[in-house]
């Protein structure tokens, strides 16, 4: 057993140096929740006794103590109303959806990441490529409070969220592909208007189609956002604006675990609202938190300061990426509607060092899809399988300049860039330094980049939303659980579900082929057609994608029976990473 | 004097309508605005526009809005956050004597240290203890709080692992005094004095500290204080009965000025140390586009202020017996 460190032990090992007091005051800013328990990977986890299916390795469960964690912000409660990961990552603490995402303790094997499993719906029938009736678990029931009083979940509960859902909700394209909900006591049948073959994905989706029950919702005009109840293993309790979130165990919460144990294990779960990222730091190291989001550059501080924390990376699906003036797509505005140009910036991006220069823990090169998504979904640019357009990732200035040269911009130009000088600087602790970097590499192609930072709603709303930007811009792509989200949105029309088109990229031969992957019903052959495009957009460059670094997390090693200690980042919390924790007094 | 007091608070009537409406119609020109905020990051169709306006009760003239908006406030009703549906008042209740506390406390703390350091460097002008208390003011001027709170913060933690109490752990100081002091004061122990309100407190101190010293100086070498010291009065009673008085009436007029400062620095600050003050608030709301939130604290920092210069334009009374209103 490693010896405790004492005090002294831990003031020689934890001097700071001038550099990294720089970067503890750089990151003082809001920060994104550390609500990390999924998806994580260990890299010290069995040394931790973690990886164990049951708490202490010896097949006891323990139950009880209560989850702390951290969130910067928290914008509302109602998951069909919501936009934003933060409310839909916290609604699975007291909603329930059809399916939820497969997770196991320790390590989830990559061909497993974002696949589904059952969480309402005890089966799923397919009788053709356009029907899926979903059977409602008997056991399963709402929380035992008013109105609901653990009355049991319906059919009728479904299509009822399902009309709401598409009613109000600004994710509702995602389930545009429904014709009809229709229920029948504990069954519920969902007609498409055309086969769609991650349609299982969609459902399990934690930012789509959470399970609410009329009664509650119209209660009052603000009930949905006043509070939460749901059929969710946890029921909410409090929540103070900028001070704390928290739940309390559902006792009558209707899944157990493979021996009969009611689930969840936890007492409760308790989210400190914190915006500072020294202060989350800080409170970690003094225990009062089980589980933080660690920005890269201070990942040696918190390994040196908190010896005995279990640090956990992972590669998360948010995409870093150039996107180009629409006008490039839609007027053919030089220089960047010439593929060459854009081929060529690709090829300048030198990758590994940037990997370098965030953390020693590297990361991976995404191509459209992230590598974050793992390779059953995920062309690796550094592979084979990508073929020819492989080596437009590879960084190769003289063939960048070759490019150039061909497409008439050998001795450079002039170009804006744009980025958000708010909120992703502090959430996705990378981006500033890539954002940084970037302009010194397509310097050495004499790319001479004007920098325009912009605040978070200005370029959410301007840039990012409506693309009112000139040149370049460097961006992250938002979090969805399957590969279709990215591909209809980020390429087909605005008008026609490419809500994150920023671009205006207007390609039928494209669009077409993506419409054909997506009615494809066998997961093996679609997988080969994902692949097919990422080798197809690799080569046309009409966005170009920059990173996908390892990101950590560090847990106390008192948190047992951690989920996907290594996979995916963007389930929901409550059910795939909280139901089955477990935390030792 | 009642009547100087009554044409004053009549007067602030319509500076306080002026900042109400420039804050209004500001907020709603500011480009990203609260619809985008909601609609994240998926595009704005006019549709998905309409319905998120429908929702939060946009969907209306401005001017419309602000004059309901104006009606309720007069009622003393704020409204509710567009960001999360919370009950603006409630808000209020449990933040604005938070950050009024911590502000209050940072002032007396600057006093504190200030007046006593700037009085000492000037009697004793061009002495260590000057160069000294110089030198300090100086130091507190230029560090800006929100480096020397992240450092406190940091190096607290990095070398003996203290944290600051958590947001549920403050209660207010009618509820707890001895955890409300702790938490704006000692929050890494009784006898380390390194809180929210010590920093703001420290450093605002340099600038009323330097301006004492200054006007102290400059009053030294009145005739009436040379006549004081040749009546051989004693030095405490030239100081304090004769110099001070005559000295702080500047002094007092920087002190009314300082709240804007505390109101801003307490935004950094609150964050900081985690203190769920109005400042935070007002930081989240502004980046969210809270356009009630924002509005509520803008309007109430605005009658803050000016109440603290009325109170200050009383205070020249005071000190000053030739300064009549009427």
């Amino acid at each position: 057993m490693p010896k405790p460190a004492s005090y002294w032990d831990k003031f020689t090992q934890s001097r700071i140096s001038r550099r990294r007091a720089l970067q503890m005051a750089a990151v003082g800013g809001a920060s994104a929740g550390a609500i990390w328990i999924v998806g994580c990977g260990g890299d010290d986890d069995d040394e931790n006794g973690q990886a164990t299916p049951s708490g202490n390795g010896n097949g006891e469960v323990i139950t009880g103590g209560t989850f702390r964690g951290s969130v910067s912000l928290v914008l509302g409660k109602d998951p069909h109303k919501a936009s934003t990961f933060l409310t839909h990552a916290l609604a699975s603490q007291a909603y329930s959806r059809l399916l939820r995402f497969k997770t196991t303790t320790g390590e989830l094997r990559q061909d497993e990441w974002y696949t589904t499993e059952n969480e309402l719906a005890s089966q799923v029938e397919t009788p053709d490529d356009t029907t899926y009736i979903f059977t409602i678990r008997p056991e399963a029931k709402f929380q035992n409070l008013p109105p609901v009083n653990g009355r049991e979940v319906t059919g009728e509960d479904v299509v009822y969220s399902f009309n709401r859902y598409s009613e109000i909700s600004p994710n509702k394209a995602n389930l545009s592909m429904v014709d009809s909900v229709t229920a029948d006591g504990k069954t519920v049948t969902f007609k498409l208007k055309e086969p769609f073959g991650l349609f299982r994905n969609r459902i399990a989706s934690f930012q789509d189609l959470w399970i609410m029950p009329r009664e509650f919702v119209e209660q009052s005009e603000t009930a949905s956002e006043d509070s939460m109840l749901g059929s969710g293993p946890f029921i909410f309790e409090r929540f103070e604006p900028n001070v704390v979130m928290s739940w309390r165990k559902n006792p009558d919460y209707w899944e157990t675990d493979d021996q009969g144990n009611q689930l969840p294990y936890l007492d409760g779960v308790q989210l400190d609202i914190i915006t500072d990222q020294n202060q989350v730091l800080s409170q970690f190291a003094a225990g009062a938190l089980d589980s933080i989001f660690v920005p890269p550059q201070l990942l040696n501080n918190v390994r040196s300061q908190n010896p005995n924390a279990i640090i956990d990376g992972a590669m998360r699906n948010v995409l870093s990426f150039l996107y180009f003036e629409p006008a490039s797509y839609t007027a053919g505005k030089p220089p960047f509607n010439d593929e060459r140009v854009r081929q060529g910036m690709s090829m300048i991006i030198n990758r590994d060092a940037l990997l370098s220069r965030i953390s020693d823990e590297g990361g991976g090169w995404p191509n459209l899809i992230n590598a974050g998504f793992g390779e059953s979904w995920w062309l690796n640019p550094k592979g084979d399988d990508i073929g020819d357009a492989g080596k437009y990732y590879q960084y190769n200035l003289d063939e960048a300049r070759a490019l150039f040269e061909a497409a008439g911009v050998g001795d450079g130009f002039n170009t804006p860039m744009h980025y958000s000088s708010t909120v992703y600087t502090t959430i996705v602790p990378y981006y500033d330094i890539v954002r940084q970097s970037l302009p010194a590499l397509l310097e050495e192609a004499n790319i001479s980049v004007e920098q325009r930072g912009e605040e978070y709603g200005v370029y959410i709303s301007k840039t990012f939303g409506r693309g009112e930007f000139e040149g370049f811009t460097f961006g992250l792509e938002s979090v969805f659980s399957d590969i279709a989200a990215y591909w209809t949105n980020m390429f087909y029309p605005r008008d026609a579900g490419g809500g994150r088109n920023h671009s205006s990229v207007s390609d039928a031969t494209l669009n077409d082929r993506i419409a054909a992957m997506l009615r494809i019903q066998d997961l093996e052959e679609l997988r080969e057609a994902n692949f097919d495009l990422q080798r197809y957009v690799s080569e046309k460059m009409y966005y170009v994608p920059v990173v996908t670094p390892v990101e950590f997390s560090a847990r106390q090693p008192r948190l047992k029976n951690v989920q996907n200690t290594t996979g995916p980042t963007t389930y929901a919390t409550g059910t795939e990473g909280y139901l089955r924790l477990m935390k030792e007094a | 004097m009642r009547t100087y007091i009554l044409k004053r608070l009549l007067l602030a009537v319509p500076t306080l309508i002026g900042v109400s409406i420039i804050v209004f119609f500001m907020l709603r020109i500011l480009p990203g605005d609260i619809v985008q905020q909601v609609a994240g990051e998926n595009q704005v169709t006019p549709e998905l526009r309409a319905q998120i306006e429908r929702q939060l009760g946009l969907d209306r003239p401005a001017w419309q809005e602000y004059f309901e908006w104006l009606g309720n406030v007069v009622t003393l009703d704020f409204g509710t956050s567009l960001r999360d549906s919370s009950s603006i008042n409630e808000r209020l209740k449990n933040t604005l004597p938070t950050t009024l506390e911590m502000s209050l406390l940072a002032l007396v703390i600057s006093l504190i240290i200030a007046l006593p350091v700037g009085i000492v460097s000037a009697i004793r002008q061009d002495s260590v203890a000057d160069y000294a208390g110089r030198s300090v003011a100086i130091g507190f001027l230029a560090i800006p709080s929100f480096w020397l709170g992240t450092m406190i913060i940091v190096y607290s933690s990095e070398w003996f692992g203290w944290a600051t109490p958590l947001p549920t752990e403050y209660k207010q100081i009618w509820e707890d005094p001895v955890a409300n002091l702790k938490y704006l004061i000692f929050p890494f122990g009784y006898f380390i004095p390194l809180g929210p309100a010590v920093l703001l407190g420290v450093s605002l101190s340099g600038t009323v500290m330097r301006l004492t010293r200054t006007q102290m100086l400059e009053v030294l070498r009145q005739d009436y204080v040379r006549t004081a010291w040749a009546k051989g009065l004693r030095e405490r009673r030239v100081i304090t009965a004769h110099a001070l008085k005559n000295a702080l009436i500047p002094v007092v007029t920087v002190i009314g000025l300082q709240l804007p400062i505390l109101v801003g620095g307490s935004v950094i600050v609150e964050s900081i140390y985690t203190v769920p003050g109005m400042g935070q608030w007002l930081f989240t709301a502004i980046l969210q586009r809270d356009y009630t939130a924002v509005q509520a604290i803008a309007l109430l920092a605005a009658i803050a202020v000016v109440t603290a210069n009325l109170i200050v334009d009383v205070a020249y009374a005071y000190l000053d017996p030739r300064i009549r209103y009427g």
